[in-house]
């Protein structure tokens, strides 16, 4: 029998047993897909580009710092932002599970809880990084981080050349999901 | 859902978060159905016998829509 239908067979199974709704699940699900989303991280980041006091404050107690533009829940016991630099490059893993700081970002995609994105991000992050297209330096340094129940993170990618005259809303629309992960840069203009 | 190669994983992201607020499973995050399933079946929650039955007859449920 095929994955998918055994999900489908396990949820109607908890339904009738009456340990959780369809209602509630539907809830779940309308939540993370119009409530929540990348932007909430792009905005922080945006913010964080253009307010170098709000940096500061982010970078040294991120679930602070993101709970001053309104976000936040018990998925964001402690937020870590790490800020990448031309000298170094984070790269966010959970290798025990798919602990992601959803507030910011929404639902994990599927590679972030795959296995060998799990292995591999710690034992040879410089080719995973290759393979999402992202090329560093031999000089950039990579810094892994993972995550746990407790700890998210957040990266801070560089700003991109040529947006010196742009503001924090157009500036949000360059940060991408992956740029927060650390698998990606951000859009250029 | 773009994140997602396909609804149905959204749809077990949602069903562990949904648990969780419920308070049948402990832990927030699931790394994907084979780790719920298994997370449930330990537990006692269910078994996977009443799972293999239970997707037999949604597959039956299925075919028999599909015939008409």
């Amino acid at each position: 029998v095929n994955v998918e239908l055994r999900a489908a067979a396990l949820e109607a199974l908890l339904v009738e047993k009456g340990l959780v709704s369809t209602d509630a699940i539907d809830a779940v699900v309308e939540h993370y897909e119009q409530d929540v989303g990348p932007h909430n991280g792009a905005r922080v980041v945006a913010r964080a580009w253009t307010d170098r006091d709000y940096k500061a404050r982010l970078l040294a107690d991120g679930t602070a710092a993101v709970g001053e533009l309104g976000i936040g829940g018990a998925e964001l016991n402690t937020l870590v932002a790490v800020e990448n630099t031309p000298a170094v490059h984070n790269l966010v893993v959970c290798t025990l599970c798919s602990c992601y700081p959803w507030p910011l970002l929404g639902l994990p995609p599927t590679w972030y809880k795959s296995p060998p994105y799990r292995a591999r991000a710690v034992a040879e992050p410089r080719s995973v990084l290759r393979e999402f297209g992202v090329e560093l330096g031999p000089d950039v340094e990579i810094r892994v981080w993972d995550s746990t129940s407790e700890v998210r993170y957040l990266v801070v990618p560089l700003r991109p050349p040529g947006t010196d005259d742009m503001g924090e809303e157009d500036l949000a629309a360059l940060v991408t999901r992956d740029s927060m992960v650390g698998t990606g840069l951000p859009l250029s203009p | 859902l773009t994140e997602f190669d396909t609804p149905w994983e959204s749809r077990v992201f949602a069903l562990a978060v949904a648990l969780h607020e419920a308070g049948v499973v402990e832990r927030e995050e699931i790394g994907g159905y084979d780790e719920l399933e298994r997370l449930l079946v330990e537990s006692g929650v269910v078994t996977a016998d009443e799972i293999e039955r239970a997707a037999d007859a949604i597959a039956h449920e299925r075919a028999h829509d599909h015939d008409h």
